[in-house]
């Protein structure tokens, strides 16, 4: 079984603009654990995948991570209680944990700031947001920016103020917060799931199309009529603001 | 005037609740039949003391008469008057009266009232009238002699002889009470504790237990305590094996659905595969979706249903909330043709505010799918008078029949009956589990027309308030 010893896999060349994550994947189910590693590489990220809980102790605590993926029921032992032996070594690295359970409050338990879930069975889209999103927290959690920015869209969140090239857009609160979770991980997608969790603290699925309504209004205020929208839909994977391709790169 | 009326209520009701308790009945019950007891002692002492005394009575005062027929036989009667005087003046007890025909004093204090045989005689005494048992004869020269005995003597006995039966049954009372207060108090302290302990557990804290200090002899309450501990444990044992299942089967099903939901993805994302296959994956894919979105949902529900009450504290300000949610579901409702209408007083109350989102988003979304366009929503939160939050998610859309009103709270219940509708069948499911977990009431009523649900919640002061937890 390809978990048995710590593989770092060399990235292949990646599919996104993004620099690679370090990641350790810590999951006992191998095929589950052999397609999120092939996954994972193919967006450009480096994967070592463990088995087992006391693999990961050593894994984790050898070598830096940016972000480890940690299933909850592993053989003989819970991921939650191996993050947090690690935290006790000193490692501060962020957990996305993956658990079957779907318990609210197995959801919401063992999550520190600065740590992520994911529920089972996952899209893969989701797994890359919330990886993204996580590894992106990691570098900023000494600042939390005050000053968000994406082109000419500014966001000064000291003054609860959005502008687009110096003109004030009014948002609604919940826009503003939407706006703040895509200036969040800009250049990334954001999943419905996670501006369900983040903005509306919603760990359940609402049946209405809330999200889409108020990301409609949001961007009707934020998108200048006729020039290549800063925030697209990408299908399945959620929304992304990021420049316009043309100006990209 | 209404205020006494009510002060004088309030303490019948409360006479009342004091009398429920067979403590107070046990009590007052023991207390009564010491009473009748010692009263029936008392009278059946009274009468045989009462008895003896005059049988005494009539030996003494036949034996002193008899004494004085002897004096007559042997000196004649003419010298009786002198020892009837001589007597008296020696005064061995008895009190004497002579008189002739004429009803003339000869000798002695007694008058006779002319009558031979026993009886009683009441005649002023120097300061209060006196009472005597008298025997009358008449002497050979037709003279009335009377001997007798003053009966003050032997009714101040029989005073106070009830007046220690009384005292006795004073302190058998009082005795009583005691043993009441010592025995029966902490009794009931018992039954109470007992008690507190089941409603905290119907409260859904099924970690409580019965506290049963371990004793040599437990007694019968002990046994109670025992009983419901035991019954508590197995139930506790039941959930927890439920729920084990439940995670079992959650880990065991979600492995394999996550390695289809993966290899859909794959094929998806694969190159080689002609338009028309792409479409039987999609429509896989979104099968799938939809069942783990009920499988989601049921698994929600048995955690709602099946976690205990109080690891969570926090307030929630359901003012708040419901402005969050008029705000995020306000332009999804005017879409559709319908109207919301949000009125939010300030009212609080104790939970997981997660868990209360969900149960108004559920209740605004069926409102949304169950009503025709047109239809005005209204979301109304407020505190009662006694400071609980109320909840009211009403329509004028069609409503529900009120015999269908408590099916459509369990899991799967449809009223269009129609499979395809949106939804996976347990949001009012859901709805009522979040309710009962947060010991709220309720209830689905006609909102002429259309479907009011209410949930009125326990005060939060008294969902705050410490409770003792024993277990």
């Amino acid at each position: 079984m390809p978990a048995a010893s710590i593989a770092i896999t060399s990235a292949a060349p990646p599919p996104a603009a993004a620099t690679g994550l370090r990641l350790l994947v810590v999951e006992d189910d191998a095929e589950v654990a052999r397609r999120m590693e092939s996954s994972l590489v193919a967006h450009g990220h480096q994967v070592a995948v463990v088995g087992d809980g006391l693999q990961a102790l050593t894994a984790g605590s050898a070598e830096p991570f940016d972000v480890l993926i940690v299933d909850r029921l592993l053989p003989g032992m819970d991921g939650l209680s191996v993050v947090r032996a690690l935290r006790t070594r000193g490692v501060a690295t962020p957990a996305l944990f993956v658990t079957a359970l779907g318990a609210v409050a197995d959801r919401v338990a063992g999550l520190e700031s600065g740590d992520d879930y994911l529920v089972k069975p996952f899209a893969f889209d989701e797994l890359h947001a919330r990886v993204r999103a996580l590894g992106r927290r990691a570098g900023d959690m000494r600042r939390e920016p005050t000053r968000l920015q994406c082109e000419d869209l500014v966001m000064d969140r000291l003054a609860r103020e959005v502008r687009r090239a110096g003109r004030e857009i009014e948002l609604l609160p919940l826009e503003y917060r939407l706006l703040e979770a895509l200036l969040l991980n800009a250049g990334q997608p954001v999943t419905r799931t996670m501006l369900l969790e983040q903005v509306w603290g919603f760990h359940f699925d609402p049946r209405t199309n809330i999200v889409e309504t108020h990301m409609s209004r949001m961007r009707a205020k934020v998108e200048t009529p006729g020039a290549p929208p800063l925030i697209r839909t990408k299908r399945g994977a959620g929304y992304v603001i990021a420049p316009p391709p043309s100006e990209a790169g | 005037m209404t205020g006494l009326a009510a002060a004088l209520g309030a303490v019948r009701r409360r006479g009342r609740w004091v009398w429920r308790r067979t403590g107070v009945r046990l009590a007052a019950i023991q207390i009564l039949v010491v009473l009748i007891a010692f009263g029936v002692a008392g009278m059946m002492t009274r009468a045989a003391i009462r008895a003896s005394n005059e049988a005494m009575l009539r030996r003494e005062i036949l034996g002193e008469m008899a004494s004085l027929q002897d004096e007559m036989a042997r000196f004649g009667e003419g010298r009786i008057a002198g020892t009837i005087a001589r007597r008296t003046r020696l005064w061995r007890g008895f009190d004497y009266g002579l008189e002739d025909r004429g009803g003339a004093v000869l000798a002695g204090r007694l008058h006779p009232p002319g009558r031979l045989g026993w009886m009683e005689l009441r005649q002023p005494g120097p300061d209060a009238p006196d009472a005597f048992l008298i025997y009358v004869q008449q002497t050979p020269r037709g003279r009335w002699l009377a001997v007798g005995k003053n009966l003050a003597a032997g009714r101040r006995q029989m005073r106070m002889v009830t007046l220690r039966l009384v005292a006795a049954a004073a302190c058998g009372a009082l005795l009583s009470l005691a043993v009441w207060a010592l025995f029966v108090r902490s009794t009931w302290r018992r039954l109470a504790n007992i008690a507190d302990a089941a409603r905290l557990v119907a409260d859904g804290r099924l970690a409580v237990r019965v506290a049963a200090a371990p004793r040599r002899r437990p007694d019968d309450i002990d046994e109670v305590g025992v009983a419901l501990n035991a019954m508590l444990d197995r139930i506790g044992g039941l959930i927890g094996e439920l729920r084990r299942v439940t995670t079992d089967v959650a880990h065991d099903l979600r492995t394999p659905l996550t390695r289809v939901r993966q290899r859909l993805e794959e094929l998806e994302h694969a190159a080689d595969i002609p338009t028309a296959r792409r479409q039987v994956v999609a429509r896989a894919q979104a099968d799938l979706e939809n069942l783990l979105r009920t499988f989601d949902a049921l698994l929600q529900l048995a955690e709602i249903e099946g976690r205990s009450l109080g690891d969570e504290g926090a307030v929630v300000d359901l003012a708040q909330l419901a402005q969050r949610l008029a705000e995020t579901f306000l332009p999804d409702v005017e879409a559709g043709g319908r109207r919301l209408e949000v009125e939010a007083g300030p009212a609080l109350a104790a939970g997981d505010a997660a868990l209360i989102a969900q149960m108004l988003v559920n209740l605004i979304e069926n409102g949304m799918r169950h009503t025709p366009p047109g239809t005005t929503l209204r979301l109304r939160v407020a505190a009662r008078a006694d400071g609980a939050a109320q909840v009211v998610v009403a329509d004028d859309g069609p409503g529900i029949p009120p015999e269908l009103r408590q099916a459509v709270l369990t899991p799967f219940f449809r009223l269009d009956q129609s499979r395809g509708s949106p939804g996976s069948g347990v949001g009012l499911a859901i709805v009522a589990a979040v309710a009962a977990r947060h010991g709220a009431r309720l209830s689905l009523d006609d909102n002429a027309p259309g479907l009011r649900v209410t949930a009125d919640f326990p005060p939060a002061r008294r969902a705050f308030a410490p409770r003792p937890v024993r277990g």
